[in-house]
């Protein structure tokens, strides 16, 4: 005997056209669904492995004993330890240092150090390099080589290359040089017999508990305890609030996507119940009782659901893979995991397809409420019901204010309110994204761009004099360079009058905070360091234009009223914020006028680390106020260039001069850059997959409001209304569901990237919110995209639509 | 004055073996102000002929000419505006509008053409239709004759050449279908229609100036004399 699930499944098996669409919508939302819960696995993945890159271990206690440490080692709940102690900064070539770390084996592994010629060293007077820092120091240095270096008690010392270390791509981004000595070595050079214990803690250990356990039992202090924060909260064991704000966003992005979801799928199933509501009046005027029909209804939910689920399943994959395949090209270090071969995350496909079902049949209780209240009349009569109405309404303005077809649309909209709502908030929800997330990647490329500003390579006077003008002529020859920037750079004495600054510099430059700065006897601020002027030409000038935060930068402005163009300071977050267009710093006794303000610049640090302020300016304006020569010149690379090569070749035209500081930045921009895009891909990856579901709920949405109301539109058409005109009624339907979306979005998107660029932003260097203009026209591109996109398949039905067909009685 | 005109009108679905003559060669005129009532029984070609007359369909051979304008030789978008300038429709089921209301429904024509309505002429058409009470309900407020006969008005907003109705009074009760009978006739003396029914109802029929019979595609005029015998 057939129940309810009999009849949901003959009446899927009977509308295939309905059934496809309905399992399309939910295949596509498992699908996302597998997918972001893939994409945050391989993202949990890549942060467990960025974050161990450098360190494995999960806590150290310094300065212990070698009793203490062999004690800490045998603790149960510890996996692996090592012991390191850092042994100071040793200087090399004059231009280059290099910290010095000591480690025994154990300490190596969890110092991630891995050997790849040669050996770790085994006496105190081996020393082994990363790869790239052993190029820097010297192209051909080897195993079995030797290099003398200052330790920190300016002593001298030589030792011998054991071994070549695989890079760490962290110390090459920051051009930071570790050497790796023994740990006797260590102890020497810092005159101690303690060290640091390295512990890796076993998963299933609160690591809260083991803290407190060392604590508590073998009587250490909590300041000695350090944790890997970044580590423990990449694999989730960290209770720290920052790693509470990952775990928040990733829960966040899942819930939203699986929102997105049930939205997409409540709209098709609303849809499908409102074509059927005839079939649904015929089975009540027959006996099916109301709860008997919601049952059909969840019934259909469950075997489209499960129809959908292994495809869904696929497709989940195969999106993964993509993107890990990139992911792979772009940075292969981090994504060494994905071997190539299919990835599969079973335990996010199991989620993926479990909440892609559980997310079906909750999207289909509406509809089956709505379905169970249809009452057995609806089958007996041919009247068109168009909604609830209960009472007269003042009807009739619109079509005296707007076109037909115009009036039409917006009336049948604002009778399904629910359902535009809803399927106009699944598009808005990508343009919230987009809009939430741009000051997050904004800052964190502001971030890792610091190195760009000084090129590829760069080439310093260490006393500020001028680079000899045959030099820069020479350099500029040398093959694989593509341009040279040569910058005049002067060390000035810079001020500029405390009342200038708003009350919240003040604030956190008084007496006793960490910025603290005193106004002088004539009011102005008495700066703690020196200042960088930077003269470079106007094209130069000009190229500036596109960091411009406030003002306008205009060589012949600057050189008629002394002017500079300030660069913000992002060390530190309080300092120079408040200064604006209009006013004045004063460098020794001239008055400069502040032009414009631009992002912050690596370039003001290139001399001295500890500026005040860095500024830029004309050569006209520079030279009256200091006659130094370019004493920096920075140079990009061309494309295919050997940067090594290159390298060789400038280190080889100032070999004679020790004045002269050759930089190599080229690998370590290589790495930032890739950087960026990984998460570049990560964010908008997210963002995408959002605005796509939002996207194919508004087609879905157009498709089958149009397939409901063939007999509508054919009488329309046998009323005189050309294709033209139901084309243009079809348009202004979708467009009304583009305008919400776009309304929502950006009423509730522009303040939240207000609040997270003066959270992330202003805060750190000042930089105040603007308007952001290019998100917004995004946004409207990408609306306007998904509306002409979605009238294209109900067009097309339209096309075959037969109005006879349409106007005679079924 | 002749108003409507068939030359060789036919329409044949299918080929071969599946091959159906819905209407063979039809030639017939219609004068202006007339009545004309086709009678058949199902599955004759009365709703072929109708929609053939009023531009829906596609002749397989053919022409019809309405106020000296033949209809297949425009092209589909002037077709759709001659159509709602110059014929109107009332269906068997109403199909109206359901977002619009009875005032908007019934200018829906001259809506189309973006232009204004006639206002008086259009309250003398509600009022006519005893509609001037529910001029802002929607179709679901209305009654099955109420709605038909917004369907009436739609047809004669734009004071068409002719009024095509296929099986006007088929979805009501005997009381509607007097009184939509009733306006039919009216208007068409009012406001000098010209008027082609199809109808299985013997009263339209013989209150018709003309009756045609189709049956098996073939049109014939049935005499005045054959009348009474149905």
């Amino acid at each position: 005997m057939m129940d309810e699930r009999g009849i949901a499944l003959r009446y899927l098996k009977a509308q295939k056209k309905r059934s496809i669409l309905l399992a399309f919508g939910v295949t596509l939302a498992i699908a996302l669904i597998c997918a972001v819960f893939s994409m945050l696995n391989a993202m949990q993945m890549y942060t467990v492995i960025e974050a161990s890159e450098n360190v494995i271990w999960h806590i150290v206690v310094k300065k212990t004993s070698s009793e203490q440490a062999g004690q800490l080692a045998k603790r149960i709940d510890v996996a692996a330890s090592g012991r390191s102690l850092e042994a100071g900064t040793a200087i090399i070539n004059e231009d280059l240092s290099m910290g010095l770390t000591g480690c025994d084996a154990d300490g190596a592994n969890q110092l991630n150090l891995h050997i790849k010629n040669g050996k770790l060293p085994q006496s105190d007077n081996e020393i082994a390099l990363e790869e790239w820092a052993a190029r820097k120091i010297n192209s051909k240095l080897a195993v079995g080589d030797t290099i003398t270096v200052t330790l920190m008690d300016k002593t001298s010392k030589t030792y011998r290359i054991s071994g070549i270390l695989k890079d760490h791509n962290k110390n090459k981004s920051s051009n930071y040089i570790a050497g790796t000595i023994t740990l006797n070595e260590a102890k020497r050079i810092m005159k101690t017999d303690k060290s640091d214990t390295l512990l890796q803690v076993k998963s299933g250990v609160d690591i809260e508990d083991f803290v407190n356990s060392l604590v508590k039992d073998q009587k250490i202090s909590k300041d000695s305890i350090l944790q890997h924060t970044t580590l423990l909260a990449a694999e989730g064991r960290s209770k720290n609030d920052s790693a509470k704000q990952i775990y928040i966003i990733g829960g966040f992005l899942a819930l939203l996507v699986v929102f997105a979801a049930i939205i997409m799928i409540y709209n098709v199933f609303n849809i499908s119940v409102a074509q059927r509501v005839r079939q649904f009046g015929m089975l009540r005027a027959l006996g099916a009782t109301p709860k008997q029909i919601r049952t059909l209804v969840k019934s259909e939910a469950v075997f489209v659901s499960l129809f959908g689920v292994l495809p869904g399943i696929l497709c989940g994959i195969i999106a993964t893979n993509v993107l890990l395949l990139f992911l792979r090209t772009i940075m292969p270090e981090y994504f060494s995991f994905y071997s190539g071969s299919i990835y599969i995350s079973w335990i996010s496909l199991v989620i993926g397809a479990v909440v892609g079902i559980l997310a079906t049949f909750i999207s289909s209780l509406l509809p089956a409420r709505k379905a169970g209240k249809i009452s057995p009349i609806e089958a007996m009569t041919s009247v068109v019901r168009s909604g609830n109405i209960k009472k007269k309404t003042a009807w009739g303005i619109l079509t005296k204010i707007l076109p037909i077809e115009a009036a039409v649309s917006q009336r049948r909209l604002m009778f399904r309110k629910r359902s535009f709502i809803v399927t106009a908030l699944s598009l808005s929800f990508g343009i919230l994204l987009i809009l939430s997330f741009s000051p997050l990647t904004e800052l964190f490329k502001m971030g890792t761009s610091h190195n760009y500003d000084l090129g590829d390579m760069y080439i310093i006077t260490a006393d500020g004099s001028g680079i000899p003008d045959g030099l820069i002529d020479s350099i500029g020859k040398i093959d694989g360079v593509d341009r040279i920037y040569p910058k005049r750079m002067a060390s000035v004495d810079a001020t500029f009058e405390y009342k200038l600054l708003g009350d919240d510099y003040k604030d956190s430059i008084k007496d006793g905070s960490p910025f603290s700065l005193k106004a002088d006897s004539n009011g102005f601020v008495k700066p703690p360091s020196k200042s960088t002027l930077i003269g470079i030409s106007d094209s130069d000038l000009n190229n500036l234009k596109s960091k411009l935060v406030f003002g306008r930068i205009d060589p012949n402005q600057l050189n008629n009223e002394n002017g500079v163009i300030l660069i913000l300071n992002m060390s530190t977050s309080a300092c120079n914020s408040d200064l604006r267009p209009g006013q004045f710093i004063k460098v020794g006794p001239r008055k400069l006028k502040i032009c414009g303000i631009v992002k912050p610049d690596a370039l003001m640090y290139a001399a001295n680390d500890k500026v005040f302020l860095g500024m830029y300016t004309t050569e006209k304006v520079f030279n009256s106020i200091n006659s130094n020569k370019p004493s920096l010149v920075t140079l990009n690379l061309k494309r295919d260039a050997d940067s090594d090569i290159v390298f060789s070749k400038l280190k080889e035209l100032t070999k004679g001069n020790k004045n002269l500081k050759v930089y190599n930045q080229a690998e370590g921009q290589d790495v930032s850059k890739r950087i960026v895009l990984v998460v570049d891909v990560f964010v908008y990856g997210f963002i995408t997959i959002i605005a796509l579901i939002g996207i194919l709920n508004i087609i879905n949405t157009m498709s089958t409001s149009i397939i409901t109301r063939t007999r509508e539109i054919g009488l329309l058409r046998a009323s005189g209304m050309t294709m033209g005109q139901v084309t243009a009624m079809v348009a202004c339907e979708s467009a009304l569901y583009g305008i919400l979306a776009l309304i929502i979005g950006l009423a509730a998107g522009i303040p939240l990237h207000r609040q997270f660029f003066i959270l992330l932003i202003k805060r750190n260097c000042g930089i105040p919110w603007s308007m952001p203009w290019y998100l917004v026209i995004i946004s409207s591109i990408i609306t306007v995209t998904a509306v002409m996109i979605s009238i294209i398949s109900p067009l097309s039905h339209i096309k075959k639509i037969e109005i006879t067909q349409a106007v005679t009685v079924d | 004055m002749q108003i409507l005109a068939t030359h060789d009108l036919s329409k044949v679905y299918g080929k071969g073996e599946t091959k159906v003559e819905a209407l063979k060669p039809t030639n017939l005129t219609v004068n202006k102000g007339e009545f004309i009532s086709i009678i058949g029984p199902s599955g004759s070609g009365k709703s072929t002929l109708l929609h053939l007359l009023g531009g829906l369909d596609y002749p397989t051979s053919g022409s019809v000419t309405i106020d000296g304008t033949d209809l297949f030789s425009m092209k589909e978008k002037n077709l759709s505006i001659f159509r709602r300038r110059k014929i109107g429709f009332v269906f068997q089921a109403y199909n109206l509008v359901p977002v619009l209301t009875v005032e908007e429904n019934i200018t829906l024509p001259i809506l189309l053409d973006h232009a204004t309505p006639d206002m008086q002429y259009i309250n003398e058409l509600i009022n006519t239709l005893g509609l001037d009470n529910r001029r802002k309900h929607l179709p679901s407020q209305l009654s099955g004759g109420q709605q038909q006969r917004v369907a009436i008005g739609r047809a004669l907003a734009t004071k068409p050449s002719i009024i095509l109705a296929d099986e006007p009074t088929g979805n009501l009760d005997s009381k509607s279908s007097k009184e939509v009978l009733s306006l039919l006739h009216m208007s068409v003396q009012r406001f000098n229609q010209t008027l082609i029914v199809i109808t299985h109802n013997p009263e339209i029929a013989e209150g018709a100036d003309r009756i045609l019979r189709i049956e098996d595609g073939v049109v014939t005029e049935v005499k005045a004399g054959e009348r009474h015998d149905g």
